[in-house]
């Protein structure tokens, strides 16, 4: 199994050159893509959905669809906002179908509880993150989950540096007034 | 505790909300699992892109269209079949009657307007023109009449003249008669 981190990517001539060669065909050119992309593409997914393997399955689903429509991309340079949005719009079709699935039973599967932190904040922190409008959560998960920078969200979910940051501020921001209703200051 | 120290136990808490281990990628597993989608990428690759196919689709669709007017133009003039002019009329009048609105009224009405404002303008610069050649004719008279009453003139003056020189031939004539009788008493008195 090849992990590959995102960071340790390329830059963005080397991005559109591996662009250009997977929408030619070169398997070995999506592969790379695929290492640098997954990742992140599992964290979008997650903070759709809040859950573990439907986001990776998600993540995986959303590249077999990129890769069909993968001549049709006109910006090759922004292949990570294209393929995020593609993501985006799979995780909603998921949570649309599993609404309508569990319709009267309990709405989201739970994930395991963080077990650090015996006075029980670090539970109160991961309810108050999940309970996060979806922007601010996704900024939130793709930060803290995934370590990516401003850059690297801009890059992702199509949005400015700056209002990458103000979502990020605004975030915590609501993390903390959560926490101090529910007695931690 | 500080405001910073707040800031970084609130960091590490939501960092370790995460779930572990985190996702790794495995193309290999991939592959396997979507052979469609290697399929779609390699049947991709000999497409043109959407906006090409647009392009040619358009085309394609215009060229039917064009295609469909001749044909349909083509028919139209090759028809033997006669008009029914009557049917016709009547059709036209019932359409008429339908689609004329308030609007299209309004907009008869308007025009009414429009024309009546034109003809009232066109019937004062008529009226203008005619005056202008009354008083053209008019001058012309007066200026016949003058040119008339001056050849009376001449007329009369040139009869003047010839009678002047008829009572100064006439007086030549009277005094010459009259010169030898009054030699002959001058003569006489002398002697």
């Amino acid at each position: 199994m090849t992990v590959v981190d995102w960071r340790a990517g390329l830059d963005t001539q080397t991005e559109q050159n591996l662009v250009e060669a997977a929408r030619s065909g070169c398997v070995e050119s999506l592969g790379r893509l695929y290492e640098r992309y997954y990742t992140s593409m599992v964290w979008v997914a997650y903070a759709i959905l809040l859950d573990r393997d439907l986001a990776e399955d998600t993540a995986q689903e959303a590249f077999a669809r990129a890769c069909a429509r993968l001549a049709d991309l006109r910006h090759t340079d922004r292949f990570g906002t294209w393929l995020g949005r593609i993501c985006r719009n799979e995780a909603h079709q998921v949570l649309r179908g599993r609404r309508r699935q569990e319709a009267a039973k309990v709405p989201i599967e739970e994930e395991v509880s963080p077990t650090v932190g015996s006075d029980g904040y670090d539970q109160a922190v991961k309810e108050a993150v999940d309970q996060l409008p979806l922007p601010y959560r996704e900024v939130v998960v793709l930060h803290y989950y995934n370590d990516m920078g401003y850059e690297q969200m801009h890059q992702v979910l199509g949005i400015s540096v700056d209002c990458v940051k103000g979502r990020l501020s605004r975030a915590r921001k609501r993390i903390g007034t959560a926490l101090r209703r529910r007695g931690f200051d | 505790m500080k405001a910073s120290d707040k800031d970084n136990r609130l960091d590490l808490a939501i960092s370790r909300t995460a779930p572990r281990p985190g996702p790794a990628a495995d193309f290999g597993q991939w592959q396997q699992a979507h052979p469609e989608a290697l399929a779609a990428l390699k049947a991709g690759a000999h497409r043109q892109p959407r906006s090409v196919r647009l392009l040619l689709l358009t085309r394609v669709a215009a060229l039917l269209l064009l295609t469909l007017a001749v044909g349909i133009a083509i028919g139209r003039l090759s028809s033997k079949q006669q008009f029914d002019v009557e049917r016709l009329r009547t059709d036209l009048e019932t359409s008429l009657k339908v689609s004329i609105t308030e609007a299209v009224r309004q907009d008869l009405a308007q025009e009414m307007e429009w024309r009546m404002a034109q003809y009232a303008t066109q019937t004062l610069a008529a009226s203008k023109a005619i005056t202008d050649q009354r008083i053209s004719e008019l001058s012309q008279s007066m200026a016949t009449a003058r040119w008339m009453d001056r050849q009376r003139v001449v007329s009369a003056l040139e009869q003047v003249e010839v009678n002047r020189l008829r009572d100064a031939a006439q007086l030549g004539l009277g005094l010459a008669a009259l010169a030898p009788p009054s030699n002959e008493i001058r003569i006489r008195g002398t002697q």
